[in-house]
């Protein structure tokens, strides 16, 4: 099947191969006879991407409207829909509209299509769906096969601290090395203490319901599973370390009111959209990047229901403790040699700004001084 | 392995403890004058150190050794650690509080430092690349009192080559040196164009947001951190009496060199990516860093803030800036680094933010007085700025 053909019925759609040096497609959609929505990415669909040394095929292109109205991009596989990125005005690209053979769109409103497509390190291969929509038009742009090539030899080297899987998998060999990796302590008592500790705060901020579907994010070895899974109607522990997620399942083998979630290390594509009630983040943020924390708080509000809360914390650079912690960590390692997972800072209004700009409502961060850790929660709108 | 040891450095392998390590423990005392050791049952300092001893260590890969251990005093007092190489000090960490050392110390020894303190000692002596050997001397006082704890020769090992291929963020030298293999390429990868005529713009913009936070003066002797291409260069030198070029980089350096040729006010300075070690204590009236700290990871804009406070003289100023998290642009600057680059295949300067009180905290946690920060919704950069104690202005 053409997937290009695909595209629901009132909408017209084509493909077209480009006459430039790379091919491309373009999909258009529209109503008696006039274009609504035009789209072009630079790879053809059909024919099987070839991923980097990292898993990655990097798509480029543009959509064009002739109304100002909000462009999105929705990525598919296996039937689950994700956000694709935002997309951005690109009114530079018009030269690129027109000798499309849309000169009318020249003018209208053009946006950014640049997305990442990634198969893991232990998959050969991964199809995509990607869809266009604006308004009531949508153009589905194909289905992309990517292929992970055998014989990719050595990874790039990077930025170590984003290779979240590898980084927690190693760090997770046995559970006292994985508690130590989490904690910094493997004492069943003090886990246990700090474990109420979490549903206290969470009950203090965000509130925790019977009836609530509660999803950790970077659940590690379960730590919080004892306390909360008795209180809520599901919990849901996610962790980009399968080797976290093994012994969180040892750890909470008593309860069957819990599903164990392995991630990819940026985003929650395995969670259903608008299917859970609470969201929560602890003891995390200080692993991740600056962009990872506001990916997971952006795929939150996506995971959640209308009304439902969002809670994250970090360390705050700007307490007493916090800047004790800070400085350990420069008197700890030399630039040249700190670990991948070493712990960042944040100040209580970053946390702010994420949830803010994710599109919660309600959003309150706190940050005392004689606390180690600031914290922030809101609510997703229920209009 | 005693004739390895300073005469100021004496073993005495009958303490140790729970929370010290697993080699050996030495208890090092020193009286005032720093000469020479007395009984370590009346000494005012104490401290061990691992590896133990001093003499020839030789680096890790990275071309580093990792000196560790603790001090302690009977009376309360700031215990600072000093690294000296060739007569110059290096940076040093700040040492922090070991309550299980004091715990330790006071049963081991009971009423003797019932009144006393114990910190933390964590110290790296780095070899750059290229040079052969190093020596190092580790210096430290409690405010009564100053040690010589040793002299290190460290040296590389022999037939070992750098082990660590990753290039990342914090390999500075070799980041900053691999983007600008001419001119062109480093002015693009520090201002994001070669453009001469928008180069002198940004300088004239720079030189404003100077004037309104810390001043400019016929008299300064101003340095910049993280000069690069020497963007400021024209409109500095001529209005200070000297302008030190830094940077981590040599061939962006050479390039500052090349276009500010005709003026003869200007030190071009390379560092090591994580202090300001070539730059004597209180030498400098201002210290400023612009459009650099987004390149930094967070411990390496505080050490260079603190760093700072080291060479500016007493009243001397210091203007600090980054990519705001909390206004519109910055929030658009982050989103399109997030869209532009994958997790997994993110450049290793790719721009960090910042928020206005995380530089306001390095200021003040640096000592500086006076903190200020300015920023709005509407624009790019938070900046913030501040005046170390003392002086007359």
């Amino acid at each position: 099947m053409n997937p290009v053909r695909s595209v629901a019925k009132r909408v017209r759609s084509r493909v077209t191969r480009g006459s430039g040096a790379t091919s491309h497609v373009v999909a258009t959609s529209g109503r008696d006879g006039a274009t609504a929505l035009l789209c072009s990415v630079s790879r053809m669909p059909g024919i099987p991407l070839r991923a980097d040394s990292n898993g990655l095929v990097r798509l480029m292109g543009w959509s064009a409207s002739p109304d100002d109205i909000p462009h999105r991009i929705t990525i598919t596989r296996e039937g689950r829909e994700q956000y694709g990125p935002r997309m951005a005005r690109r009114p530079d690209f018009a030269g690129r509209v027109r000798r499309s053979g849309h000169p009318e769109l020249a003018t209208g409103t053009i946006r950014a299509i640049s997305l990442f497509l990634h198969v893991p390190e232990s998959e050969t291969e991964r199809s995509f769906d990607i869809t266009v929509t604006a308004g009531d038009h949508s153009c589905h742009l194909g289905t992309f096969r990517v292929v992970r090539p055998k014989d990719a030899g050595r990874k790039k080297e990077g930025h170590t601290r984003a290779r979240y899987k590898e980084v927690w998998n190693s760090v997770s060999g046995t559970l006292d090395l994985a508690k130590t990796a989490v904690a910094g302590y493997v004492d069943e008592d003090e886990f246990q203490r700090t474990s109420e500790a979490t549903v206290l705060t969470l009950q203090r901020t965000t509130g925790l319901k019977p009836t609530d579907v509660v999803l950790e994010i970077g659940a590690g070895v379960g730590r919080v599973g004892p306390s909360i899974a008795p209180l809520c109607r599901k919990w849901i522990a996610t962790d980009v370390s399968e080797q976290m997620l093994m012994f969180a399942r040892e750890r909470n083998s008593g309860f069957d009111n819990i599903e164990y979630v392995p991630l990819s290390g940026w985003d929650l594509e395995p969670i259903e959209d608008s299917s859970v009630d609470l969201v929560y983040c602890t003891v995390v943020f200080m692993h991740l990047d600056e962009w990872e924390r506001y990916n997971y708080v952006r795929e939150a509000f996506r995971v959640l229901r209308p009304g439902g809360r969002v809670y994250v914390d970090n360390y705050n650079l700007l307490s007493t403790p916090g800047w004790d912690f800070f400085s350990g960590v420069i008197q700890v390692h030399h630039p040249l040699n700190r670990p991948p997972n070493v712990s960042r800072s944040s100040t209580p209004e970053e946390l702010q700004t994420y949830l803010e700009r994710a599109g919660f409502e309600n959003a309150v961060s706190m940050g005392p001084d004689e606390a180690l850790f600031c914290w922030a929660y809101a609510t997703k709108p229920t209009g | 392995m005693m004739s390895a040891l300073p005469a100021s450095l004496r073993p005495n392998r009958s303490h140790g403890g729970p929370h010290m390590g697993k080699s050996r423990f030495f208890t090092a005392t020193c009286s005032l004058d720093g000469t020479a050791w007395t009984d370590p049952d009346t000494a005012p300092l104490v401290g061990y150190i691992e590896p133990p001893g001093a003499g020839v260590r030789h680096t890790d890969g990275n071309g580093l050794v990792h000196i560790q251990g603790w001090t302690a005093s009977r009376i309360k007092g700031r215990h600072k650690i000093e690294i000296q190489s060739r007569g110059r000090r290096i940076f040093a960490p700040d040492m922090s509080p070991r309550p299980d050392v004091m715990d330790h110390l006071t049963s081991t020894y009971p009423g003797r430092f019932d009144d006393g303190e114990a910190w933390n000692l964590s110290v790296f002596l780095h070899l750059p690349e290229g040079e052969k050997e190093k020596e190092f001397r580790l210096v430290l006082s409690d405010g009564a009192y100053v040690c010589t704890l040793g002299k290190y020769r460290v040296r590389r090992p022999d037939g070992e080559s750098d082990d660590s291929s990753a290039l990342s963020r914090v390999k500075y030298k070799e980041v900053w040196n691999g983007v600008s293999s001419n001119q062109s390429s480093a002015m693009i990868a520090v201002a994001g164009y070669d453009d001469e005529a928008q180069y002198e713009i940004a300088a004239q913009a720079t030189l404003q947001t100077l004037r309104s936070t810390v001043g400019v003066s016929q008299d300064d002797i101003i340095l910049e951190i993280g000069a690069g291409v020497g963007r400021m260069g024209q409109v500095l030198a001529p209005l200070c009496r000297k302008w030190i070029a830094t940077d981590v980089s040599e061939n962006m350096l050479s390039f500052a060199r090349q276009r500010n040729s005709h003026l003869t006010n200007i030190d071009y300075v390379p560092l090591s990516g994580w202090d300001l070690e070539p730059i004597p204590t209180s030498s400098v009236d201002v210290v400023y860093c612009t459009v650099v700290f987004m390149h930094l990871d967070e411990w390496e804009r505080y050490n260079y803030i603190r760093e700072a406070h080291r060479i500016l003289k007493p009243g001397g100023r210091i203007y600090v800036d980054n990519f705001n998290l909390l206004s519109e642009p910055g929030w658009k600057l982050f989103q399109s680094i997030m869209e532009h680059h994958h997790p997994l295949d993110r450049p290793p300067n790719v721009s960090r933010s910042s928020t206005p009180r995380e530089l306001a905290t390095f200021l003040t946690r640096a000592g500086f007085s006076d903190v200020n920060t300015n920023w709005d919704d509407t624009a790019m950069f938070c900046h913030a700025w501040a005046k170390k104690d003392g002086g007359v202005r």
